[in-house]
């Protein structure tokens, strides 16, 4: 029999279904000639069709066929691009099945650099697992592709929304979403981002998005927790609280609900839960528990009386002037700490004899070697202590201006002054009482710090929005008032005029200030 | 030897990593010289450096503890010493395979022409500097780089850059990024961050002043990686010659990490590896990780880095 006519008798025998007898004969044929285009091909189809999900039997189909797509004159051998293109979609479905997305992005960014035909299924998939290792400025272009073929599209326009949300552009991400068709199972979670989208600037819109996956029956947990985000916005916070704990009913393991609950918890008062999920945190995307290669203080239980400890502050710049009232808590259990504190901020730690924060070492970051048994983030340290009484937070005074108080910038104004930010709506102030604006100093000159708090100590009373500057006076125990927005942050009750965080700060709830005098 | 001084560094994980880097560069720039910054070598390992005249000593005053990204940043303090015209930064991840002393001199004309102080490459995935800040999806984790952005007065739609690879004449910028940098609270790749924003940002004092490269020649990585291929005696990725191969991925796609002991001949090197899954690649590796060990297995072993593998 010649190679023609094996080759044929091969075909046959496939097209019939007799795949024992065509695939004998394709490797008859691969015996003699080991590069034949149309056996590779046809006996790498074959196994394909024979993987089922067998991996191994999946890429030594691939194999065949990408060795056929190899060889002079493949391009013009009807399929084998096509059937290139199947056989690593269907690889790459198997080892996505299998847990492997790098594994599967592989066979599909293999399919795109050969240029191959990419059914609709395999590019969406390529452009999800672009999106996933960040690649996503390609990923985009796929989505596109994708939407140039079938504007339609619901899943292309739900991913390429997500991905747009996900780079800050929630408008266009939006525009995407405009028109869906009605909330199916299929089309769930396009209609779920459209409301997380809306919450902000149009949350009766987002409102009626839930409302109806609610009314299909389709609300899970990231509804719940959309529900959640919804309420928070409005100032609903004990809504916002219940919704969270709906959402982690269904999905204990939702880390943006753990946290937003935590959160929640926080500002009603709820510190044992609120402290305990706190700890979500560090599920967020770049974030670290560790700082360096120090072991870390986990466990409330272990006894590291007489150990040398490090806190250290994690990224939100509150955190410091908010939490350095514990560093005492740890010092009075025998522990050795050594707080890390940033550039400018160690002269507003009182650590003299006899001062608030004595016995503590402070070490300035950039600056200072630290060594260390432990360490512990500083926020993590109530859960640690076992804090949850409201009352034994406020120890304070805690930090103060240095002295001798550095020279002021300029002169403050005669008269009775309240602080202000200099960079916000300042809130109305009493006649005759003058204003003195002040701003967070420029990050390339922190020893500004010490200016501040020495304004904030020469100022009669302050009038600040949430944010570093309200923290660092109610540290110092400064008098005045703190407007409270509604999406504010933990470390800010949701309702009443008192905090149990700074006793000489009284809490204006509400977007604005007053439009009248915010102190008497 | 040439005007440029090349550097790397390396704490005593990376050391064994910094190895494939160290080979590749000696067969690519025999005539050169690639320094290793010592960010907290072990003592054997930094007396094998020593011995090849490859050790930048931690300097007195840059405190043992610094994040190593600071160390990084700090760059000018390792080279104090050094007479240098051009300084090239070269990440320990990385292979060398494309480079040579005549496409480093006409990238350092490239600069003397342009006027631009450093040569640095874009994000692999094109990123702008307003996809890192928003990079934590709603957390804080990028919150100090949001008000660093706000501060330098950049553009949000500038490209993002990498600071993996670079060639810089311009000791200025980099005593910016060193002071810039130094105190900051550690968040993701901040002195990246810091290099983004002082090359973009008008109230920095730098802006205008980098030459950007194409990530897919100088440094491809991330969903690169699986797609380069043998090119001749070196590698090319989608059309273009790869200078270096930058061995890091999103979430470590693509490779398996060794965080214990790899085999090399009959010897163990202890360390920290990143082996691509690439063919082509993890043959480059491994080839490099052996002729290393052919040329240097008495000086490793002396020093107590190479020891029998388990039979």
């Amino acid at each position: 029999m010649s190679l023609a006519q094996a080759l044929s008798a091969a075909v046959a025998h496939h097209g019939a279904g007799r795949l024992d007898e065509a695939e004998a004969l394709y490797t008859a044929i691969l015996a003699q000639v080991p590069n034949q285009v149309d056996a590779l091909h046809l006996r790498g189809v074959l196994t394909l069709q024979r993987a089922g999900g067998d991996a191994s039997r999946l890429e030594a189909g691939v194999g065949l066929i990408r060795r056929a797509h190899a060889q002079p004159g493949a391009a013009t051998v009807p399929d084998i691009a096509a059937n290139l293109a199947r056989g690593l979609a269907a690889l790459a479905d198997n080892r996505q099945r299998a847990g492997q997305p790098d594994r599967a992005l592989e066979a599909l960014l293999e399919a795109d650099a050969l240029g191959l035909p990419l059914e609709a299924a395999a590019r969406l998939a390529l452009a999800d697992g672009l999106a996933s290792a960040g690649a996503v400025v390609e990923a985009e272009s796929h989505y596109r592709r994708l939407l140039a073929v079938d504007p339609a599209s619901v899943p292309a326009r739900a991913s390429l929304a997500r991905l747009l949300a996900r780079r800050g552009k929630a408008g266009a991400a939006l525009e995407l979403l405009d028109t869906l068709p009605p909330a199916d199972t299929a089309t769930a979670a396009a209609h779920r981002l459209r409301a997380e989208l809306l919450i902000t600037d149009a949350p009766q819109r987002a409102a009626a998005v839930l409302a109806a996956i609610e009314a299909a029956g389709l609300a899970d947990a990231d509804t719940h927790h959309a529900w959640g985000r919804l309420s928070q916005a409005a100032g609903d916070i004990a809504g916002a609280r219940a919704r969270y704990a709906r959402a982690l009913a269904l999905t204990p393991r939702h880390a943006a609900a753990r946290l937003d609950h935590a959160a929640a918890c926080l500002r009603l008062g709820a510190w044992r839960d609120g402290f305990s999920d706190l700890a979500w945190r560090w599920m967020r995307p770049g974030t670290t528990r560790r700082h360096g290669a120090i072991p870390l203080w986990e466990r409330a239980d272990q006894d590291i009386a007489g150990r040398r400890l490090l806190v250290w502050d994690e990224v939100e710049a509150e955190a410091l002037p908010h939490l350095a009232r514990l560093l005492p808590r740890l010092r009075d259990r025998g522990v050795d700490v050594v707080v890390e504190v940033p550039p400018g901020w160690a002269p507003l730690l009182p650590t003299g004899p006899g001062q608030p924060l004595a016995g503590i070492d402070v070490a300035i970051r950039g600056r200072d070697t630290v060594h260390a048994d432990f360490q512990v983030p500083l926020q993590e340290i109530p859960e640690r202590l076992a804090l949850w009484d409201p009352a034994g937070f406020w120890t304070g005074p805690y930090l103060h201006a240095p002295t001798p108080t550095p020279a002021l910038p300029a002169s403050p104004p005669p008269g009775r002054t309240v602080a202000v930010a200099g960079d916000t709506a300042q809130p109305i102030l009493p006649r005759g009482v003058v204003a003195m604006p002040l701003r967070p100093p420029p990050p390339d000159a922190p020893e500004g710090w010490a200016h501040v708090a020495a304004a904030l100590k020469a100022a009669d009373a302050v009038a600040l929005p949430v944010g570093i500057l309200a923290h660092l006076a109610g540290a110092l125990g400064r008098p005045g008032v703190v407007l409270v927005p509604p999406d504010a942050d933990w470390r800010w009750p949701a309702t009443g005029e008192a905090t149990p965080w700074y006793p000489s700060l009284r809490l204006i709830h509400g977007t604005d200030w007053p439009q009248a005098p915010v102190m008497a | 030897m040439s005007d440029i001084l090349y550097v790397t560094g390396a704490d005593r994980r990376f050391f064994a990593t910094t190895l494939m880097l160290l080979e590749s560069f000696a067969q690519q720039l025999p005539g050169e010289r690639l320094m290793v910054c010592d960010y907290g070598l072990a003592p054997g390992q930094q007396a094998y450096l020593a011995e090849r005249g490859q050790l930048l000593p931690r300097p007195a005053d840059l405190p043992e503890s610094l994040h190593p990204y600071a160390k990084k940043a700090a760059i000018l303090e390792y080279v104090e010493a050094l007479p240098w015209r051009g300084l090239c930064w070269i990440d320990a991840d990385m292979l060398v395979t494309g480079l040579d002393a005549g496409v480093m001199a006409r990238l350092f004309q490239r600069l003397d022409d342009t006027g631009a102080a450093i040569a640095l490459t874009t994000d692999i995935n094109g990123i702008a500097l307003r996809d890192v800040a928003a990079m934590d999806e709603g957390g804080v984790a990028l919150a100090p780089f949001r008000t660093l952005l706000a501060d330098s007065g950049a553009d949000p739609d500038a490209p993002y850059v990498s600071v993996g690879f670079w060639l810089c004449r311009s000791k200025s910028l980099l005593a910016d990024w060193d002071r810039r940098s130094r105190g900051l609270t550690p968040h993701p790749l901040f002195e990246q961050n810091v290099m983004a924003l002082l090359v973009h940002g008008p109230r920095w004092g730098h802006a205008g002043g980098a030459l950007l490269l194409d990530p897919v020649e100088w440094q491809p990585q991330n969903h690169l990686l699986p797609l380069i291929h043998a090119d001749g005696g070196g590698h090319a990725v989608r059309g273009r010659t790869v200078r270096l191969v930058h061995c890091t991925a999103s979430r470590h796609w693509f490779m398996d990490v060794y965080d214990g002991h790899v085999q090399v001949g009959k010897g163990a090197l202890a360390g920290y590896f990143r082996i691509l899954r690439n063919p082509c690649l993890r043959a480059f590796q491994t080839r490099l990780l052996g002729d290393h060990v052919a040329h240097h297995g008495d000086a490793l072993t002396r020093h107590g880095l190479l020891t029998a593998a388990d039979p």
